[in-house]
């Protein structure tokens, strides 16, 4: 079986526009979230956080056409899919020679069009809606995007999967490299801010009115984001074959349903729990080989419950690795939160080092996990195991080997 | 790829026939509904309820056992153009007119373009892997492709695969097909040797699945050369071939002069079926599954199904198995 190898990664997220800056945000312990200027005034909206990029350099490696033809969730992946692509190497005539595939997950997919869509329309009526928005809105738009922005011939696939989509892509790029489909897999997950899923959080009470606090006893809710990890995973032969150096490697990627609620996780962790041992049993290490799990950690008092339950039921009393949830620091970023967290994953393998959960005050006796808290740690990582939860019960955790 | 042979064992679907003043083929709700009634679905929206009424038709047709006792962990794919954006347009419009507070938070999970797979999931209590498929027409046949590639290889031992659309004014406004729409919501069962109780329950073996870019310079002769590839690696002749099935977003013109290519180079020249009602994203499986309802394929004979735009072509190579 073809081994899967990550050999480029792109990032555009709150914390930063590229690797360098990303790990120094979230090593220091950066908070990148804070009140959203366009909600601020707003009495419908009784929470104000955020984390939106701020930073509008992320499009400067885009042509107007592209800014104009594509919604901002297209660009974001455009963008990230390319520096992912200059990360790794690989040249135009690599992408356009190969069997290239592209895999995007998203949540939302182009949110921030039906937001002008619902705008206009509410304004001047529905049929003062310009075909250019209309035409943009179509979620596997991302795909085609991407592919003709950067010139690949191979399958595209758009897979929403909500807050799991990140890792739903990698896997199913892992899967097309098995099955000898790519040789090279361009995969990933964005996702924008959007109004949509900042009321709808609102209106579930899923929200934290100032930090996110994963893992802690006083821990209020989330903090909706935004962002793009993009990667560019090869077939080992074909890694080894053009002499490139090796990010990472995933091992496995195990994904489950809890078969139970659309917003609420399973009370026992059935479907995470799975996902996790899927993973383990598919890399074919055992669960002492896990240094490190990056949690899914979105500071709702649920779901880190659940997933502090679903950890111990993996792994036993006698061994738990540390857990840390980056969230802390950038916020929930939708459906680039998974492919974000293996970029810091893949980081803190390289550097031997774990990222902390900040915000972290008083242990929750419900969270029974070495949450790493407030400060970095040194470690001897060699695998670490990256857990993704979705609304719709949807799991995945995947685990990642240091490259070389 | 080598691995375990594919077979259909339960299909099922729903597809419009009353026409609306656009002339395009609505459901009427209470076709699908009685498959769901007695179901906890307060607050699920029109295109999960479609597709959970078709996906509960195709698996009550075959002998999968799909309760919450079950741990054998299925997948399920399903493919869609527009899905859940309805949804998200109307929570949306809320919103705007009336201010975030007044929106109801139940209809905020229905916003997330995963949902519908989602609520079919949640119902089939399928525990492996749910995937949702954009891809333009292609979707439901994509979905398809990928769950027949995730039973071939073992990744999962069954899967549940289709797409459903439904129309909206909304969708209307950014659909470009050429057609008369049509709504529709299918689902096919996928299951290995290892799986299957009652072999009377087959219905077809999926040969193949494949799917390439085609750019701008999109000819049949590409098309031609991958669907003749996948006969030639399972040494299939075009005599084998019963009918092929072909769905298009290509500008007529186009169109004609691809299929023309097609029937050239595949030696089918009578036996060419274009889609007459565009299902949109349900459009591959509405294919498949009304071919094998109709009794349309004849036992032993190889049924291809093409579905394209012009960014992509995607293939599914079937035999009908029995009567």
């Amino acid at each position: 079986m073809n081994n899967c190898v990550i050999t480029g990664m792109g990032v555009l997220s709150t914390a930063g526009l590229g690797s360098e800056e990303f790990w120094e945000t979230l090593m220091n312990g950066k908070i990148t979230y804070g009140e959203i200027e366009n909600f601020k005034d707003n009495p419908n909206f009784r929470i104000k956080i955020g984390a939106k990029i701020m930073d509008e350099s992320w499009s400067k490696d885009l042509t107007s056409e592209m800014l104009e033809k594509y919604g901002r969730t297209s660009c974001y992946a455009i963008r990230t899919a390319i520096s992912a692509i200059k990360d790794s190497g690989l040249s135009k005539s690599d992408i356009s020679d190969a069997r290239v595939a592209i895999c995007i997950g998203t949540t939302m997919g182009e949110i921030q069009v039906e937001e002008k869509i619902s705008e206009i329309r509410h304004e001047d009526g529905i049929n003062a809606i310009p075909q250019s928005l209309l035409d943009s809105y179509r979620t596997d738009i991302i795909g085609q995007a991407v592919k003709e922005a950067i010139g690949a011939s191979g399958p595209v696939y758009v897979v929403p999967a909500a807050c799991a989509a990140g890792n739903y892509a990698i896997a199913l790029g892992k899967r097309l490299l098995e099955w000898n489909i790519a040789d090279v897999v361009i995969a990933g997950g964005v996702d924008v801010f959007s109004r949509v899923a900042f009321t709808g959080f609102q209106r579930l009470l899923s929200l934290t009115a100032d930090q996110c606090r994963p893992f802690s006893s006083n821990r209020k809710g989330l903090v909706v984001g935004e962002g793009c990890g993009m990667f560019v995973m090869e077939a080992g032969r074909h890694a080894k074959a053009r002499g490139t150096r090796v990010l990472g490697e995933i091992l496995s990627v195990g994904l489950t349903s809890d078969r139970y609620h659309m917003t609420a996780p399973h009370p026992e962790g059935d479907g995470a729990a799975r996902a996790m041992e899927n993973a383990i049993r598919d890399a074919g290490i055992s669960k002492r080989d896990i240094d490190y799990i990056s949690a899914h950690g979105t500071g709702t008092p649920a779901n880190d419950k659940v997933e502090s339950k679903a950890v111990i039921k993996v792994f036993g009393q006698d061994y738990v690795p540390p857990v840390s949830s980056i969230k802390s620091m950038l916020g929930h970023a939708m459906g680039a939160a998974s492919a974000l967290e293996l970029i810091a994953s893949i980081l803190m393998l390289e550097r031997q080092i774990i990222l902390p959960t900040v915000n972290f005050i008083e242990a929750d006796p419900e969270c029974p996990v070495d949450c790493v808290p407030n400060k970095p740690r040194e470690a001897k990582l060699e695998c670490i195991l990256s857990n993704s939860f979705a609304f719709g019960g949807q799991d995945s955790s995947l685990i990642v080997r240091k490259g070389w | 790829m080598s691995g375990k042979k594919v077979y259909i064992t339960g299909v099922g679907g729903f597809t419009g026939t009353t026409p609306d003043s656009n002339n395009n083929f609505k459901i009427l709700d209470e076709e699908y509904e009685l498959s769901i009634s007695g179901r906890q679905l307060r607050g699920v929206d029109r295109v999960s309820r479609l597709s959970i009424a078709a996906a509960v038709s195709a698996t009550g047709k075959c002998n999968l056992k799909m309760d919450r006792n079950n741990d054998r962990e299925y997948g399920l794919f399903y493919g869609t153009i527009y899905g859940a954006l309805e949804s998200v347009h109307e929570f949306d419009m809320v919103s705007v007119s009336t201010g975030a507070l007044s929106v109801n938070p139940s209809l905020f999970p229905s916003t997330v373009l995963n949902s519908p797979a989602c609520q079919v999931g949640i119902q089939l209590a399928i525990s492996g892997p749910i995937y949702t498929v954009c891809s333009g027409i292609m979707s439901s046949l994509d979905a398809v492709g990928l769950g027949y590639l995730y039973v071939h290889s073992q990744a999962v031992p069954a899967a549940v695969a289709g797409g459903a659309e439904v129309i909206t004014e909304m969708q209307q406004l950014m659909h470009k097909g050429r057609s008369r729409q049509g709504e529709a919501g299918g689902f096919i069962v996928m299951e290995t040797e290892d799986t299957i109780n009652d072999t009377s329950s087959i219905a077809a073996e999926i040969l193949g699945y494949s799917t390439i870019n085609i750019g701008a310079s999109q000819t049949s002769h590409r098309i031609a050369e991958l669907v003749v590839g996948m006969l030639e690696e399972r040494d299939l002749t075009f005599g084998d071939i019963q009918k092929v099935y072909y769905g298009s977003y290509l500008d007529k013109s186009v169109d004609n002069e691809l299929i023309g290519g097609l029937q050239d180079s595949l030696h089918i020249k009578d036996r060419l079926e274009q889609l007459e009602t565009d299902w949109m994203g349900a459009s591959g499986v509405i294919q498949i599954v009304t071919s094998l309802n109709k009794n349309k394929c004849e036992d032993g004979r190889i049924n291809i199904f093409i579905n394209i735009d012009d960014i992509k072509c995607s293939v599914i190579i079937l035999k009908k198995i029995g009567g």
